[in-house]
């Protein structure tokens, strides 16, 4: 495409000018520090309102100092000390902040404006912009820049949004350097991706949000009706995510330095038996008697044990997490043009052993107007991702490995012994990846973006302007593995032969099985936007037409070649870099996957007297990724609202200040299908891996089957939704309340359907079928509840609350068990038998009836059977995954150059939802007698519990559900400004120091770890990534 | 000026929407430049040979890794107590129509007939250009056999089933049951169909011939005669397709192959090849002796495994026997009254290949197997000899009073004799001769000696059964003591001892592993699953627990396949509810 070429000499051009920009900048700021030798005096001064009366309480600041004063009753201040430079603040509540150069005046006299809670406050829409009392949709809005949030200690942009804007769900990081899940408004696809579109400074965004560099970004917006992401047609059905990064300010530019600190620790850790339990456990479970000498132990567990040596695995595994981030921004605006110029380091170790990771960002901004009709911009970013080095994730062995195990070998050289217990491979050292120096890994992702836009403004048609902008993405995934022979060491057969094992030697016959791998991964895509607007306004009527034609592209490429075999070379000392000497080497894929886009968007937005408004758009989307007969879709919307609050009878109400009411109704897409799914696969080759040696001469045959089943008719699943809600401010903008409902319908859902196994051997197959309903309500009530002149106390309260329900399914009325779909109830079902305590010697009928005995699980016979037999017929929904609903209370305490800031955030359960099977938190035998297990008793004839089972009980129907919900103080900053004197002679306009940590507790009655996760011991040897508590300190330097 | 200006901005719109002009639809048409789709599946033979390729790779892992298909919950294998905590196979209350188990089977062999009719299609294109009309009409044989194979199965064990001759691309949602009959007669003309191209033996190791056609033709025509009440004629078919296969095979009856050659053959891991005390049944089993080619006259189709191959590129070339069949001694702990050391076992970490390797004990035999079949008349017997079944292990821990003593299971603590059962030699080798990687580090887990998918010592058990059917017992003792005298059993067996259970048990003793054991019974029709069963599986007599009751003969059919099946109804087989 020439276009690509174009903007890359554009972006370059740019780039090159950028210096002398800085540079300009630069001197200007050393000549306002020579006008500042100046003399001091006094202002004295009144303040009103439009109308004239005197405002009582303004506060008036010199800015970048601590000295203010504030009006008295007649609205009148006086400020001493003042130089000509100064710049006076003046806020009061319910009004737009106004700033005053002093210059020569001594007499100021300031009438402040109305500012209705940010009316002003642009939103960014798709393809376009608006202001807040424009909007008819519901947003939510997160300020990043010089707010708490902005202090709080994270890796991941996306992070400020947790608990912040409601109708989202954050998840949480699975290890450093991870992006945690996201889902607005619900799960609507019960298959396809549930993943919010990302924009990026109104582009598209298809890159990893690791590629944001959280100190970048200004605000971020969450778009979450119908009409308002109907901009975005098919990709739009899960909601949408702006991120606006920082641009430039007028005045004189500003080097920012900032600069944390951050110390992690796991946050729940679950109890685990005593080392005396557990021995009674294991010898209970090998059949012994619970005092018994423990004759199950062997090699190191019981050299070990006859030392009275024990290990804390979680301790092992685990450690202090830190963080260190500093970022360096430049940035400045003037008339025409605006830069911005940021570089950042962050390093993080996670709070598990090897889990490291580091990022360098850099970005680069500007903007300027060529003449009256022509402005442009470009923007530049680069970012260097690194995850290299052995990692485990997977602690599950630390949490069951027996207390008795060993760490290390016992020549003392401290090297890592691969099996603790001396036998079972699967039970195997947790930090023999990462410290056995058997393992090379390299891990790294390289992005590169280039965004260039140019906007025409029509001359001889006044409100009409065109905008191009484009945007292209390089991604480049460098991922090489290498296993050394020194990985694959035995298990001990006997004493004599433990550190004989690890000798180079004896290794020297696994060197067949040393192998690696090498891999690149190459992630291009591409954004062309071309927008139409037009907007004018005609005595009360305000038009806004905008016309947009789209096409992106994304297209991944991979290549992977792997090598085994090390014998015939006798070595394996280049690692991965030695992959060609190796006796087997294969090329085992290359793949290419692309998926374009087209989109045509029109939209009229329409105000009358800035009180009525309607937004009305229309979308045609098509996508390659969809079967033959389904390309193109039609995605319609409308919204309106009133503001009540400028209809005449309420304009000079005391009370309401602001009152908007909206409502709206669109049809997005969900595209939820990955290129190529419409067509009929096959694997032949060394690629489809079916090999077979006829003859014996140890060479094969390669087979050839169906993969997978096409279908020609996959087209998008459809959402279908309503909004209505209001905004209201009262008493001055000091009680703000916004609050929103919504119903969605989503049909076409992609659907792995099961398909008779008797058509080709293939028993799935992708099918459009079903419906998920979602409704749900979010409710922000934002509060300033003091203000004095030195102390303001804000807080912000959000509720938000989701359901939904599966309305169809296959279209023949049945539920399908195998998934847990059940028709009429929510997605995430817990489906089984009911466990309504433990079976006790007393309770003969069931045990002859069920063949039970006493300290099973005993289960409900909910068909009510006469003969009391607990059958499949028993089976019904036990409870939900989904969450009941959620809340958030955050909190901001100013006073004078403090600023306090918390956030609680919690997750609740209730009515049978927010609950998760945790089996053992109440089971004890595993299919390991000698795992560890969480710290609870087990049922005995002496003690008949009615909770926790016999020790040796097994059932695969027993799945005792535990409620999740919590309460977690999330985030806690607190930050000091200095605006001492000193301060201002050593030219530093703001310095700041700050203090913050994260979930620092958690309030819940999950047992095994972090309930969020539902983190805990489970099936597939599971155990996730623990929670950080974090604490972390900084400092913000601004020149 | 102002005309310069309208000229710029007129210029820059019609570049931009200059670049907007390519095609939509070009631009949303899929090309998948790095995959093969079925557009261009078939364009060469070696494209439909690879296809014939798939049918033995899909086999050979239901046949040789699948353990299910070996008999799990049968009276055969089971999941031993301490590896499944009382929740193993013969524990039928676990068993219904969504059980996974015969879920797996059932598409298994749907899959294998797709496969089968896919080669089909494929070998009978007119468009695909052949080196040969016998090449193609081998690979249209192979495909009827394995199509044939599938269905013979599925009868076997679900009794009639919807019977379908093409592949369809879009699904079809309507299939019937045929009745169990039809569903072998279209086995049956399968087999028939296939033995047109078949050579008389295998081209090359691994392939299928005329003998294990007909041997399968005895089995489907024996399996169809016993749905239609014994008939005669077509138990006179399944007897002279047993003798069509004799013809051209013959069962091994001295020793013979790799380690059989007196102070010869090729050392391994610095063992050397021939073992004095072998025998003839022993051979049957070593690495290098399975193939027809290798000099073996009764094997009739062989599944092939290969170290190299396996070490290359991974796959089901390799038997995991020694792992998952094969006693847990290391596990096992003295009763206190024999602990003499600071060791629990009596074999205290020993995966050497006398105690059996690096075994798990996933699968363990029932004390039918290791004991009953060999009682009384029938202890002497070659099969169950001291190199083919080892039950004698000595402690091999050298700090214990009883070192090199064998070790009974009356010195043994009792909660720990459920991993304490004699070693076969089938599954895990007799000594390290056996494991070809452990050079490479294998830890003798597996094992890549070829497996057998049928040998000519089954075919003589289906025409006894045949024969026994017929009313001839003379002629079913007969066959079986062909069996028996190779085995130098004292005792043969007299027409008066011929009746199911003793074909049963003389299965059990010759096919121990081999045998598909659920087809067997299944296919034998009636009460015998039950009784044979309910007298002697894992969870009924060796540990008692909640077993449920066998109200069934057949496997039920999977609820996916009748969910799914919108069009019609599937009915399900009697016993499994609705």
């Amino acid at each position: 495409m020439n276009v690509k070429k174009k903007f890359l000499c554009l972006l370059a051009l740019s780039v090159c000018t950028m210096p002398t920009l800085w540079a300009n900048g630069m001197s200007s700021t050393s000549s306002n520090a020579a006008v500042q030798q100046e003399t001091k005096g006094t202002v004295t001064g009144k303040v009103v309102d439009k109308s004239g009366e005197s405002l009582i309480g303004v506060s008036v600041k010199v800015k970048g100092s601590s000295v203010a004063a504030i009006t008295d009753v007649n609205g009148a201040f006086s400020i001493n000390n003042i130089s000509s430079s100064d710049i006076l603040v003046f806020s009061y509540i319910g009004m737009n902040n106004q700033e005053v150069k002093v210059g020569s005046q001594t007499l100021l006299n300031v009438k402040l404006e109305d500012n209705s809670v940010n009316m002003n406050e642009v939103v960014v829409v798709g393809y376009g912009t608006t202001t807040r009392k424009n909007f008819t949709g519901s947003y939510s809005q997160v300020k990043m820049e010089n707010s708490p949030l902005a202090l709080l200690p994270t890796s991941n942009a996306l992070d400020a949004l947790r608990g912040t804007a409601p109708g989202l769900n954050v998840g949480q990081e699975q290890g450093a350097g991870q992006s945690p899940s996201l889902q607005v408004r619900g799960q609507r696809s019960i298959n396809g991706n549930n993943d919010p579109l990302v924009v990026l400074d109104g582009i598209i965004f298809m890159g990893s949000i690791r590629d944001i560099d959280p100190a970048s970004i200004e605000t971020m917006q969450v778009l979450k009706d119908a009409t308002t992401i109907a901009a975005y047609g098919t990709r739009a059905a899960n909601g949408v995510i702006m991120i606006n990064t920082k641009k430039g300010k007028l005045g004189k530019p500003v080097i920012n330095l900032n600069s944390s600190l951050a110390f992690s620790q796991m946050a729940s850790k679950p109890e685990m038996l005593s080392t005396k339990d557990y021995i009674r456990k294991v010898n209970l479970l090998s059949g012994l008697a619970e005092d018994a000498v423990p004759t199950w132990m062997k090699f190191f567990a019981k050299t070990n044990y006859d030392l009275g040596k024990t290990t804390d695995w979680l301790d092992e595994v685990s450690r202090t997490g830190l963080m260190e981030n500093y970022n360096l921004s430049v940035s400045g605006a003037t008339d025409k043009t605006n830069y911005f110029l940021s570089v950042s380091d962050t390093k993080q170790q996670g709070v598990l052993k090897g889990d490291d990771y580091n990022r360098q960002a850099f970005m680069a901004k500007v903007e300027t107007d060529i003449n009256s009709w022509l402005k442009v911009g470009t923007s530049a970013n680069y970012s260097f991702n690194d995850y290299s080095g052995a990692t485990k994730y997977d602690i599950y062995q630390a949490v069951r490995l027996s207390p008795y195990g060993s760490m290390y070998r016992s020549d003392g050289s401290g090297l890592p012994e691969k099996y603790p217990v001396g036998e079972g491979l699967y039970i195997t050292n947790p930090l023999w990846d990462m410290n056995s120096g058997t393992i090379n890994d390299n891990d790294t992702y390289q992005t590169y973006r280039a965004e260039g836009h140019a906007i025409v403004k029509c001359p001889w048609i006044t409100g009409l302007s065109y905008r191009l902008n484009y945007s292209l993405s390089n991604e480049y995934i460098e991922r090489d593995y290498f296993t050394h022979e020194g990985y694959y060491v035995p298990e001990v057969s006997d004493y004599a032969n433990e550190i004989k094992r690890y000798s180079t030697d004896f290794l020297t016959s696994y060197l067949s099985q040393a192998n690696g791998y090498s891999a690149r991964t190459r992630n291009t895509s591409w954004v062309m936007d071309n927008i139409f607007n037009y907007t004018k306004q005609f005595g009360k009527h305000l038009l806004d037409l905008t016309y947009v034609y789209t096409r992106d592209s994304y297209q991944n490429r991979y290549k992977k070649m792997s090598a085994k075999d090390y014998s015939a070379l006798g070595n394996t000392n280049l690692g991965y870099n030695g992959l060609a000497y190796a006796t087997t080497t294969n090329v085992n894929e290359i793949s290419s996957s692309k998926k374009n886009n087209i989109g045509y968007l029109g939209r009229i937005n329409y105000n009358y007297d800035s009180k009525y408004y309607i937004t009305a758009s229309i979308r045609r989307d098509g996508s390659s990724v969809f079967g033959a007969d389904k390309k193109w879709g039609n995605f319609p919307a409308v919204g309106v609202a009133w503001t009540a609050s400028n209809e005449s009878f309420l304009k000079n109400n005391k009370t309401i200040s602001y009152l908007k009411v909206k409502a709206s109704y669109g049809v997005n897409g969900n595209q939820g299908l990955d290129p190529y799914k419409t067509l009929s696969e096959i694997s032949l080759g060394q690629n489809g891996n079916l090999s077979y040696p006829f003859g014996n001469n140890s060479s094969t045959s390669w087979g050839q089957r169906l993969k997978s089943v096409g279908n020609t008719s996959l087209g998008w699943e459809t959402t279908k939704a309503i909004n209505g809600g209001f905004e209201l401010s009262l008493l001055k903008d000091r009680i703000n309340i916004d609050a929103n409902v919504y119903k969605s319908q989503t049909t076409n859902q992609i659907f792995s359907r099961i398909i008779p196994v008797m058509d080709n051997g293939v028993t799935t197959m992708l099918a459009t079928m079903g419906r998920v309903d979602n409704w749900g309500v979010e409710a922000t009530l934002s509060t300033i509840n003091i203000k004095t002149k030195d102390f303001e106390w804000s807080s912000s309260l959000t509720y938000y609350i989701n359901r939904n329900k599966l309305k169809e399914l296959y279209g023949d009325g049945k539920d399908d068990v195998t998934n847990n779909l059940f028709l009429g109830k929510s997605l995430g079902a817990i489906y089984g038998y009911k466990p309504i305590g433990i079976v006790q010697t007393t309770d003969v009928d069931y045990i002859a009836a069920n063949n039970a005995k006493a300290g099973d699980a005993k289960f409900e016979n909910t068909d009510g059977s006469t003969d009391g037999k607990i059958t499949a017929s028993d089976r019904s929904v036990l409870g939900y995954k989904k969450e009941n609903f959620r809340m958030s209370f955050g909190n901001t305490f100013k006073y004078k150059d403090f600023e306090l800031y918390a956030l609680f955030t919690g997750v609740f359960g209730g009515n049978g939802y927010y609950q998760e099977v945790n089996y053992f938190a109440y089971a004890t035998a595993s299919d390991v007698n000698i795992d560890n297990n969480f710290n609870h008793i087990w049922w005995t004839p002496e003690n008949m519990s009615n909770t926790y089972p016999r020790i040796n009980y097994s059932d695969s129907r027993y799945r005792p559900l535990q409620g999740r919900g919590f309460v977690r103080l999330q985030d806690l900053s607190l930050s000091y400004s200095f605006h001492q004197s000193w301060i201002k002679n050593l030219k530093i306009s703001n310095l700041k120091v700050y203090a913050s940590a994260k979930n620092l507790f958690t309030i819940s009655n999950w047992v095994g770890g972090d309930p969020e996760i539902a983190q805990t011991l489970g099936t597939g040897y599971s155990y996730g990534y623990p929670l950080a508590k974090v604490y972390s300190f900084g400092i913000n330097l601004t020149f | 000026m102002k005309t310069i200006k309208k000229i710029y901005i007129t210029t820059l719109c019609i570049i931009s929407i200059g670049l907007s002009s390519c095609s939509d639809s070009d631009f949303l048409n899929e090309n998948p430049e790095t995959m093969y789709t079925v557009e261009n599946a078939f364009n060469t033979s070696s494209q439909v040979d690879a296809n014939v390729t798939n049918l033995y790779v899909h086999v050979r892992y239901w046949f040789q890794n699948n353990y299910f298909m070996k008999g799990l919950g049968s009276d055969l294998l089971d999941q031993p107590q301490w590896r499944a905590a009382g929740n193993g196979y013969s524990n039928f209350t676990k068993w219904s129509s969504s059980f996974g188990d015969t879920q797996g089977v059932y598409n298994a062999f749907y899959q294998l007939a797709a496969y089968s009719n896919t080669t089909l299609y494929g070998a009978n294109l007119k468009t695909i250009k052949w080196s040969s009309e016998s090449q193609r009409l081998y690979a249209v044989s192979q495909a009827q056999f394995f199509r044939g194979l599938a269905y013979l199965t599925l009868g076997e064990l679900f009794g009639g089933v919807p019977l379908v001759d093409q592949v369809y691309t879009t699904p079809k949602y309507d299939f019937e049951r045929a009745s169990r009959a039809d569903t072998y007669k279209f086995a049956i003309a399968d087999f028939e169909a296939a033995l047109t191209g078949m050579p008389d033996y295998p081209t090359e190791a691994g392939r299928v011939a005329k003998g294990a056609t007909y041997h399968y033709l005895a089995e489907a025509y024996l399996a169809l005669a016993t749905t239609m009440g014994n008939d005669k004629a077509m138990l006179d078919k399944s007897i002279s397709y047993a003798t069509s296969a004799m013809q051209l095979h013959s069962l091994m009856t001295t020793r013979f192959g790799t380690r059989s050659i007196v102070n010869g053959g090729t050392p391994l891991n610095g063992v050397a090849a021939y073992v004095p005390n072998g025998d003839v049944f022993f051979d049957l089993f070593q690495r290098g002796n399975l193939d027809y080619s290798e000099g073996n006259k009764e094997a009739l189709w062989t599944l092939e495994n290969d170290y190299q191959v396996y070490k290359k590129y991974g796959g089901n070339q390799v038997l995991a026997y020694p792992r998952e069949l094969s006693a847990v001694l290391r596990n096992v702990s003295w009763k206190k009254e024999y602990m003499t050391s600071a060791n629990s076992s009596p074999w205290p970490g020993d995966i050497s290949a006398y105690v059996g390797g690096r075994t798990v004990s996933s699968v363990a035999p029932t004390k039918y197997v290791i004991n009953e079949i060999w009682a009384g008349n029938y202890a002497t017997d070659m099969r169950n000899s001291t190199v083919n079944i080892r039950r004698d292990i000595k402690c091999t821990d050298k700090t214990s009073t009883y070192y090199g003593q064998v070790v009974t299971a009356s010195m043994v603590d009792p909660t720990t004799l459920d991993r304490f059962y004699p070693i076969w030699t089938k599954f895990s080798p007799l000594d390290d001769w056996g494991y070809e990687d452990l050079a490479d580090g294998g830890n003798r887990s597996n094992m890549y000696r070829d497996e057998y998918a049928c040998r000519l010592a089954e075919t003589y058990l289906l025409r006894a059964e045949a024969y026994m059917r017929s009313g001839d017992n003379d002629k079913a003792a007969a066959d079986i003591n062909v069996l028996r005298t190779r085995a130098q059993c004292t005792y043969k067996v007299k027409n008066s001892d011929v009746n199911i259970a003793l074909i049963l048990d003389e299965r059990a003793r010759e096919l121990f592993g081999e045998e598909r054991r659920w087809c067997t019974l299944l296919r034998m029709e009636g009460t015998v699953v039950s009784e044979q069963v309910n007298k002697h599986a894992y969870y009924v007599i060796d540990y008692p627990s909640n077993t449920g009751i066998i109200g069934w003969n057949l496997f039920p059919i999977p609820q996916t396949a009748i969910d799914s099946n919108t069009g019609a109804v599937i009915t399900q087989n009697p016993g499994w509810g609705k």
